[in-house]
């Protein structure tokens, strides 16, 4: 995977978790604090930092409540608790980024892309710290803690976290073996993602686990009906989650789901060693010739919540078939990305 | 949301003794009047009021509040149309 398919793998990540934030709040416009909130769900070092440094998703997301409670009181507007919303930002459109976002979004951009070594002097938060694996999300972060507006610093004092804490977790954060991908590798149909969920391990377990649930996370999942005790048929919704009607081609209107690898969290005290892993295998049974995906998922216990690993493989098509859909397999990858970064959405947002 | 002191709300908004921090809560402002506006609009589609009457109220023309939130409000919302 290229650093800039990285990079953009990342940003979207960002993007849907910081706009997915401020449709709870019934903005369209994602500011940084939700880039901020966004980050706690950060599957890689930035938020493994933020979450080693004892900030919660829900500890944020108090933060950004008290933060702007504290500014509209200083000009003598008093709020009653905020309503709960759910997210909407799947049901709706017209999000976008307010300026100062995106512009720590373009220079984490152009920091990310710097060589490792290359140090820039121009803030002295920024010189502070820098490692050699500096993920776009690190960099994010990085600029977002020198951030001039303020607002930044007061969320962190609301928190009770200082800047500099955060920065050293980042430093001393390793990124896990496995960075997510837009692609996969060439001899493979296969694509991996990591997403942080922030439920502990047993409820992500739950909800994965359970065939009758997956219309709560995966996007092609409507309604689900048993065939027998490991086979089940997946039907689409007749409509999209922003309720303009689906239109489904023939055969591909039911999908036969196995539940392939079932190995469940290990009772507690656990071990990092022992993930719970889960597997679901899908085939289109009503086409001739249909391709067999499997996606597996590997839960392992985190700071504050749950990180999943995901890998989704399509079966190779054989003979002539093969060389007539190979120059496909491109854009054949990205769709199976696209895919994958929407179900580990859809988890997350389940706990969200 | 309760409403504050008049006095008090035209005196603190009035304060400019700290011009930085004053910015930073008409940050805070924007957005609470922005997502106030979002529940009233779709408040108002959901009893049925027309896009002309909902820019009347806030001061804009249809087109502007048209432009705005066609796109951003629920669209399970049945939205009246001037040309059914």
């Amino acid at each position: 995977m290229t650093s800039f398919a990285a990079t953009a793998a990342t940003m979207q990540a960002l993007s849907m978790s910081a706009m997915e934030e401020a449709s709870r709040l019934s903005l369209r416009t994602a500011d940084l604090e939700h880039l901020f909130v966004a980050l706690v769900l950060d599957g890689h070092s930035a938020g493994q930092a933020l979450r080693a440094a004892g900030i919660t998703l829900e500890g944020a997301r108090n933060a950004v409540d008290a933060t702007h409670a504290a500014q509209l009181e200083s000009l003598g507007i008093v709020t009653g608790a905020p309503k709960t919303r759910r997210i909407v930002f799947h049901e709706t459109s017209g999000y976008e980024w307010t300026p100062r976002a995106q512009k720590v979004l373009a220079e984490a951009g152009k920091r990310a892309s710097r060589r490792p070594g290359k140090v820039s002097n121009r803030t002295r938060t920024q010189n502070r710290t820098r490692t050699q694996n500096d993920d776009y999300a690190a960099a994010v972060l990085r600029r977002l803690l020198a951030e001039r507006s303020g607002l930044i610093d007061d969320l962190l004092d609301h928190l009770g976290t200082p800047a500099e804490a955060i920065l050293r977790q980042l430093d001393e954060t390793q990124a896990p073996g496995a960075t997510p991908r837009a692609g996969a590798g060439p001899r493979d149909l296969s694509s991996q993602a990591d997403v942080f969920v922030p439920a502990p391990v047993d409820d992500v377990w739950a909800l994965l686990a359970d065939p009758s649930r997956m219309p709560e996370w995966e996007p092609f999942a409507g309604t689900i009906e048993p065939i027998d005790d490991s086979h089940w048929y997946a039907f689409p919704a007749s409509h999209r989650p922003d309720g303009k009607p689906q239109r489904i081609r023939e055969g591909y209107r039911r999908r036969r789901i196995e539940l392939a690898i079932a190995n469940a969290p290990a009772p507690v005290p656990r071990t990092p060693a022992t993930p719970a892993t889960i597997a679901w295998r899908t085939t289109y049974p009503d086409l001739p010739r249909s391709s067999t995906n499997l996606l597996t998922i590997t839960l392992t216990p985190a700071t504050g919540g749950t990180q999943l690993h995901l890998d989704t493989q399509w079966t190779r098509r054989a003979g002539v078939r093969r060389i007539v859909t190979w120059p496909l397999h491109p854009a054949r990858r990205l769709l199976m990305w696209i895919s994958l970064f929407q179900v580990g959405g859809g988890i997350s947002r389940a706990f969200r | 949301m309760q409403p504050a002191q008049p006095a008090r709300l035209a005196a603190d908004a009035a304060n400019t003794t700290d011009p930085r921090a004053g910015l930073r809560a008409i940050v805070s402002l924007r957005a609470l009047a922005d997502a106030l506006e979002l529940d009233q609009v779709e408040a108002a589609l959901r009893q049925g009021v027309g896009w002309l009457e909902i820019a009347d109220a806030l001061g804009v023309t249809r087109q502007a509040v048209h432009k705005k939130y066609a796109k951003r409000v629920d669209p399970s919302i049945p939205v009246p149309r001037r040309n059914p």
